[in-house]
């Protein structure tokens, strides 16, 4: 008995070619680069979501800002000219403006209790911690560039680009501490011992080594400061980027 | 589909979840079990909320934790305690939640809208929240799970808080927005789910003890329920012999509703359907007892 026997043409190349393109486009996502994700944020969420919080981020902002700036132009005036403890000074509160500003978030969303909510959203707190964060830093470079003007008005002794030196290389040191407690899932008080410790350790520094501290902090040639710097940027978008794509973030 | 293969969770050395493997098509199912017996940790692992200690989920044959934002867009969660901005209103929390999910704009507006309406909340969609009652935040909660019309709606004892009329209310509302969606409903509360739900699951012991539909599980005890009308000084002794479920004074005598494993029953009692109350009360009746006596 002769049977039937379908006939199906076989494909040319290109045609294997192209249907395998179009399997591997269709089942393989591209990767998004972190410059591309902040855009997608920006274009879907918009700032006015992304900082929803804006009002309360303003009011503590400027809290912290009037805080800082009556306590340098006391620390100025204190230490007078040739005293070299206003880079100690500007090393311990560069970050301090970050700090505010990050942390108002993260204890709004954790006093109304929407943690556990936000997190299960397309965009979720990580991600948009990471963007604000960038922001956040951002914003602190230029306040704390502004204030150290100021500083060097009053205080003509000072070299202005030496504690420009010292306050981002501050900030960007701190960001990466702060971020590093963020992501591993430690207890609340680990968290604020991290952020405590910054502040505890360098006035530790201070009170008991002022002297070494504050040639450490003067001697260090501003080449090697833009290193850190450098190295501190590489560092801390490095970590942002695993907070906005890291999928093992998540548990409470 | 999603699929749940052997998980497990432990906390340090406690295990509050352990062997599960469910499987949900579109439908809505009834997560129901006494307090503490796992429902929100399993619901929390399903929302991604909680890593498994073993096993996986999976959602149309890819693990949930490894695709991130796409499996999250199709998520829809009302948690246990829904968080809110006191200062927000309806509209302006909406919108917000709207755009972490990934909605544009307008359309966004018009969903919100639209949810609001349907969660009866229309007219006061623009005033502050922290003025709201239990129930008005309750159904705020509903209207956001509902928002980017998810594929997995997680409900996680969703008429905590709402007055009897509001939890009928609820009742109809997710009858109508649950078509083509795998709805999720955990709760302690019977009644929640006995109209809604196409299939109950039951955890006991931290396993899954069934999961079925309301008939089969009803069937369980069929011919084991009875009610009878006992002396006021008999009904100790009686509850003794057999398991209570309900008891009622009517006619200086007191009306009892219980589960009877013997062949030949008195001619006192009369048979009746048993209902999926009297399943969980047979079910849990140590856990219910140990609850009481707590």
């Amino acid at each position: 008995m002769s049977k039937d026997r379908l006939e199906i043409e076989y494909p040319d190349d290109a045609m294997i070619e192209s249907q395998i393109q179009m399997i591997i486009s269709q089942g393989i996502k591209p990767k998004e680069s972190f410059y591309s994700y902040l855009k997608k944020m920006y274009r879907q969420i918009g700032l006015r979501h992304i900082f929803h919080d804006a009002t309360e981020i303003a009011f503590t902002f400027f809290i912290a800002i009037s805080i800082l700036l009556f306590i340098t132009i006391g620390a100025v005036r204190e230490s007078g000219v040739a005293d070299e403890s206003i880079y100690s000074f500007i090393f311990i509160t560069s970050p301090m403006i970050y700090l505010t500003m990050a942390l108002v978030s993260f204890v709004n969303t954790k006093f109304n209790g929407t943690y556990e909510l936000e997190m299960t959203f397309k965009f979720n707190i990580y991600q948009l911690a990471a963007f604000r964060m960038l922001i956040f830093s951002i914003i602190s470079i230029l306040v704390n560039t502004m204030m150290i003007y100021l500083v060097a008005i009053i205080n003509r002794q000072m070299d202005f680009l030496m504690a420009l030196m010292i306050s981002t290389t501050s900030l960007f040191i701190f960001s990466i501490i702060f971020l590093y407690g963020m992501m591993k899932r430690n207890t609340a008080i680990k968290k604020h011992l991290i952020i405590g410790g910054w502040i505890l350790s360098n006035l530790f520094l201070t009170i008991y080594s002022k002297e070494f501290y504050n040639t450490l902090l003067i001697h260090v040639p501003i080449y090697v400061y833009l290193l850190v710097i450098t190295g501190c940027i590489y560092v801390y978008i490095k970590n942002l980027k695993k907070l906005m794509f890291s999928t093992d973030l998540g548990g409470i | 589909m999603l699929t749940i293969h052997n998980l497990s969770k432990n906390f340090g050395s406690f295990t509050a979840l352990k062997d599960i493997n469910l499987e949900f098509t579109n439908g809505v199912y009834g997560l129901l079990a006494p307090n503490g017996a796992g429902k929100t940790t399993l619901m929390k692992i399903i929302t991604t909320l909680l890593y498994p200690s073993g096993g996986e989920v999976l959602y149309e044959g890819q693990d949930i934790f490894k695709r991130g934002e796409d499996y999250r867009e199709l998520l829809g969660y009302l948690p246990q305690e829904f968080g809110y901005y006191k200062n927000y209103s309806p509209m302006q929390y909406l919108l917000y939640i709207a755009a972490l999910k990934g909605l544009e704009g307008k359309v966004a507006k018009e969903r919100a809208i639209e949810l609001l309406k349907l969660v009866g909340l229309e007219n006061v969609m623009n005033k502050k929240m922290k003025k709201f009652s239990g129930g008005m935040i309750q159904r705020v909660g509903i209207a956001q799970a509902m928002l980017n019309n998810p594929k997995i709606l997680i409900l996680d004892e969703p008429t905590a808080g709402l007055d009897p009329k509001e939890r009928v209310r609820f009742r109809n509302l997710l009858t109508d927005l649950s078509r083509e969606k795998i709805v999720i409903l955990s709760t302690h509360i019977v009644s929640d789910v006995e109209s809604i739900a196409n299939e109950i699951i039951m955890i006991k012991d931290k396993e899954i003890l069934y999961k079925d539909s309301m008939r089969n599980i009803c069937n369980l005890i069929e011919g084991m329920v009875y009610e009878t009308e006992v002396a006021f000084d008999e009904v100790s002794s009686f509850k003794q012999q057999y398991q209570s479920l309900s008891e009622k004074q009517e006619q200086g005598k007191m009306k009892i509703r219980f589960i009877s494993k013997d062949d030949i029953p008195a001619s006192t009692w009369k048979p009746v359907s048993p209902s999926l109350e009297d399943v969980f009360l047979n079910i849990y009746n140590d856990e219910i007892l140990e609850g009481d006596n707590q």
